[in-house]
């Protein structure tokens, strides 16, 4: 029935595509038959996995930073709770903050290579795996912290027994956003600054007016982002197997 | 409810005595000067209207909430902290959501680093005896408040404790479970000898399952009545629950509780 429903909405969308191709929308309006033979084009000539591998690494580099620094501060922010209402002030506004701006900051620091754009994908994504781990933390269940109280438990039994199991699911979800977060960074750090990577691929293709190739790339971030967060939830789903 | 032999080095039960204990939250006095002693191996009932501080005197056994002034002793341990002597049994039951039946009746022993195969060993045969067996890979959320508690129940006796505290543990399981429950309750208690403490907000829970009832008054909590309960053991749950000598009790009951209102 969800498997009917999924394939009919994307089924629904082309069909639309192709009729916003037809009228034309614009005259640089390209079909999906267009863009899907870009596409092969693009994966043919290896410019496509060239800047994959590149806008990989960043991504990688940067979302990786985020979870390892992110999921821990966040953990400590939840049980140490001085830290945390002290850290939430600068989270919170460093969610407010439109997260692009801090690209020419970037560039004046540290350059503009691979890191550059790692840095700007864990901005864009470290904030919210650190602000769910918190929540994870500030969510715990007390009636099980005093369970385990009462069979004696030390503190280090309470963080490993109680509250890192209570805050995994919401640790989950800050992590699968992060990631989305993540591809969001990725692509405006390429597109404002870096010589290479998709979002370079993007630019080069819009330039030369070849938009066929342009809305290619833009298909295949989209692909590669829904191919890692499925990724990511098959693992959450075998870590959170009790949540069904 | 299988009657396995008695486990190897099985512990006595212990006497709880608390002398001239009180307790404060802010400025809401919630225990006055309480004195009580426990016998090893009795089943005590805790009734008292809502807010009369059951929960608190439970806690205050239990280590959980230290007490303002007075003492708590349970066997000779002077409480002040969680020790090992006390299982907790509580009314919302408690379990680890994540982890299986298995793993939350293994849950006292793992933090008493109890080795992998005599954890599951123990825990086992403890769902056995609370009526569990084939249940043990389930989670929490497949099975009914009932089976729930019969989980808590099972943890608390993992770890062989001493003295059982249980709090309203039947308050949210529907009637005809809950005496099915009592009935085993019983039975696991005349076989394994623990100290009880049981809060109630049910008379004829009380009346059935006790020795002793301790009837508290509320905002201050403090002991109003001691009431025994005379009735035989076994008590089998037709015959005793229709007797004249139960109906009496629980009347009796009635008259001390709703005075207090």
């Amino acid at each position: 029935m969800i498997l009917a429903l999924r394939a009919a909405s994307v089924l629904a969308f082309l069909l639309l595509w192709e009729w916003a191709a037809r009228v034309p929308v614009s005259f640089n309006f390209p079909s999906p038959l267009a863009t899907l033979a870009a596409l092969v084009a693009l994966v043919r000539s290896g410019a496509l996995p060239a800047a994959t591998l590149i806008s990989v690494q960043s991504l990688l580099l940067g979302f990786g930073a985020a979870v390892l620094v992110g999921v821990p501060l966040g953990l400590v922010m939840g049980v140490v709770r001085p830290v945390g209402r002290v850290a939430r002030v600068y989270l919170d506004l460093l969610i407010a903050l439109p997260t692009a701006a801090l690209v020419p900051l970037v560039i004046l620091s540290v350059g503009i290579n691979v890191l550059s754009s790692a840095v700007i994908v864990f901005a864009f994504s470290a904030p919210f795996v650190t602000l769910n781990a918190y929540g994870g933390v500030r969510d715990v269940r007390p009636r099980l912290v005093e369970m385990a109280r009462a069979f004696d438990a030390s503190r280090g039994q309470l963080f490993a027994r109680i509250v890192l199991p209570s805050a995994l699911p919401m640790i989950f979800a800050g992590v699968r956003y992060g990631l989305s977060r993540a591809f969001v960074g990725l692509i405006i750090a390429e597109l404002l600054l870096s010589p290479f990577g998709l979002g370079r691929l993007i630019m080069t293709a819009r330039s030369m007016f070849e938009h066929d190739q342009m809305f290619a790339t833009v298909l295949w971030t989209l692909l590669l982002a829904a191919a890692a967060l499925a990724g990511l939830g098959r693992i959450e789903a075998r870590l959170l197997r009790w949540r069904v | 409810m299988a009657t396995a032999t008695p486990a190897p080095g099985r512990r006595e039960p212990l006497s709880i005595t608390l002398a001239g204990v009180s307790k404060t939250f802010g400025t809401l006095q919630a225990l006055v000067d309480i004195d009580l002693h426990v016998g090893a191996g009795e089943f005590l009932a805790l009734i008292g209207p809502s807010g009369c501080g059951k929960t608190t005197l439970l806690k205050a056994i239990a280590g959980l909430s230290p007490v303002d002034a007075g003492r708590v002793v349970v066997g000779t341990r002077s409480v002040t902290r969680p020790g090992r002597e006390c299982s907790v049994v509580f009314q919302d039951f408690a379990l680890l959501p994540w982890a299986t039946v298995q793993r939350n009746v293994e849950f006292g022993l793992v933090l008493r680093g109890v080795g992998a195969a005599e954890r599951a060993a123990t825990a086992r045969r403890s769902i056995a005896k609370v009526g569990l067996a084939g249940f043990e890979e389930a989670y929490p959320s497949q099975l009914s408040g009932g089976m729930q508690q019969r989980v808590g129940l099972a943890r608390a006796l993992a770890v062989d404790p001493q003295v059982l505290l249980m709090d309203e543990p039947f308050a949210s399981i529907d009637e005809q479970t809950r005496r099915v429950f009592q009935d085993d309750l019983l039975a696991l208690w005349s076989e394994e000898r623990k100290t009880v403490v049981f809060v109630t907000h049910s008379m004829e829970e009380a009346v059935y399952l006790s020795d002793r009832i301790i009837v508290l008054s509320p905002r201050p909590g403090r002991v109003h009545q001691v009431l025994d309960v005379p009735l035989p053991r076994p008590r089998d749950s037709a015959d005793v629950r229709a007797g004249l000598a139960f109906t009496r009790l629980v009347d009796d009951l009635w008259k001390i509780l709703r005075k207090l209102q």
